[in-house]
């Protein structure tokens, strides 16, 4: 009974601190990966519209579709700098290349895909949107 | 892009409603000779949603139209990123690639008398299109611009069908070269938005701002001061196939 007992306690010591550790190298991943990428508006700046970085991570698809159906059904545009927009997103976020050309924010290593190929979750927005700021 | 030749019989039009249009036509251009029909658009205020205090329209003068002139389509294209205004489409044919908005030539083969239109959505109060749209992406702002939610459109294309104007494209390949306030894709419907982009800060469509012969007039057809308004009630003018009872936003005068 007592050896049971033991080893019962054993294996979810085990257990625990195999799965905290688990979490800790999650979070010490998720939090090391910058995704401002040099080059961009936004490496420039102090903070994002929304200054809380872990609020944008997690809530910016809820932000990104309260402004879509405010858009297209009720045709309130974003006009100012501070304003939540895709535009404003990918005018900020697209890093520029070599050549002085913005790269998509779809691609491979960007601002969107970074995140998205990591979560799994595909990025339809860029079937039809724009994926680098208007240059003309 | 290319012009449509549109036989008399294929307009839909009887031989007594053309010459009966025709000869108002030649009337209206007796009524207001000279009249350049232009109007900036009222801004509604910055983060306030449209209302249905308005709505939107355009007059269209036919006698005004010119032959060969296609500012309007060439217009539409840059502004919202379609045919020359994209590098998209290249392997989409013709007849397969987007056409916002088209000039259409019509000649009546009993007085030979020809003129010339553009015909886009005609914003309808009733919309066949959001009438058969089976997943609400065919909607209606409440300023009475008809325009596809591309988040919902799954391209089943029953709005192409039942629109009587033609006015809607369906993209058939991934497109790369959108213009950032105009979001286009493959497997989704598109039209004409009125430029809503542009109206929603206080401009007028591009079609408008563009035609050199004043043949286009938008405005707001609720208010009945509005130039477009004022136009309307002193002028006869026409819809496209009004015997279907859409209430059109696009009017004509001089058919």
């Amino acid at each position: 009974m007592n050896i049971r007992l033991r080893k019962l306690l054993a294996r979810f010591l085990l257990f625990s601190v195999l799965s905290g550790l688990g979490l800790m190298s999650m979070n010490l991943v998720y939090a090391g990966a910058s995704e401002v990428l040099s080059g961009s508006r936004a490496a420039s700046l102090d903070s994002c519209v929304i200054p809380d970085t872990d609020d944008m991570r997690r809530n910016h698809m809820e932000l990104l579709f309260h402004k879509r159906d405010q858009t297209m059904r009720q045709g309130i545009r974003t006009y100012g700098d501070n304003e939540v927009s895709l535009n404003g997103c990918i005018a900020c976020h697209a890093a520029k290349d070599d050549q002085g050309q913005y790269i998509p924010v779809n691609e491979e290593g960007q601002f969107c895909q970074t995140c998205h190929v990591r979560v799994a979750a595909k990025l339809d927005c860029f079937d039809c949107h724009r994926t680098t700021p208007e240059t003309n | 892009m290319s012009q449509v030749k549109v036989e008399f019989h294929q307009a839909d039009l009887s031989k007594r409603k053309l010459l009966k249009a025709a000869s108002l036509g030649g009337a209206a251009l007796a009524v207001a000779p000279g009249i350049k029909l232009f109007q900036a658009a009222h801004a509604k205020p910055d983060g306030q949603p449209v209302t249905d205090k308005n709505r939107w329209g355009l007059l269209i003068d036919v006698n005004r139209c010119a032959d060969g002139c296609n500012d309007c389509v060439d217009a539409c294209q840059t502004e919202n990123g379609w045919g020359s205004g994209s590098t998209d489409e290249q392997n989409s044919r013709d007849d397969q690639k987007a056409q916002w908005i088209r000039k259409v030539s019509v000649k009546d083969p009993q007085t030979r008398r020809e003129f010339n239109m553009p015909v886009m959505c005609q914003h309808c109060e009733n919309p066949p299109c959001q009438d058969v749209c089976p997943t609400g992406a065919s909607f209606q702002r409440e300023d009475g611009i008809s325009m596809v939610d591309r988040h919902i459109c799954i391209g089943c294309r029953y709005c192409m069908m039942a629109c009587p104007y033609k006015a809607r494209s369906f993209v058939h390949e991934a497109l790369s070269d959108q213009r950032a306030h105009q979001p286009r894709g493959k497997g989704c419907v598109e039209s004409c938005t009125l430029c809503a982009h542009r109206v929603d800060k206080g401009k007028i469509p591009a079609c408008v701002e563009s035609c050199q012969h004043g043949a286009m007039l938008f405005g707001d057809l609720n208010d009945p001061q509005s130039p477009i308004s004022t136009k309307l009630a002193s002028i006869p003018s026409r819809q496209l196939r009004e015997d279907l009872k859409l209430n059109t936003g696009v009017r004509y005068t001089g058919i």
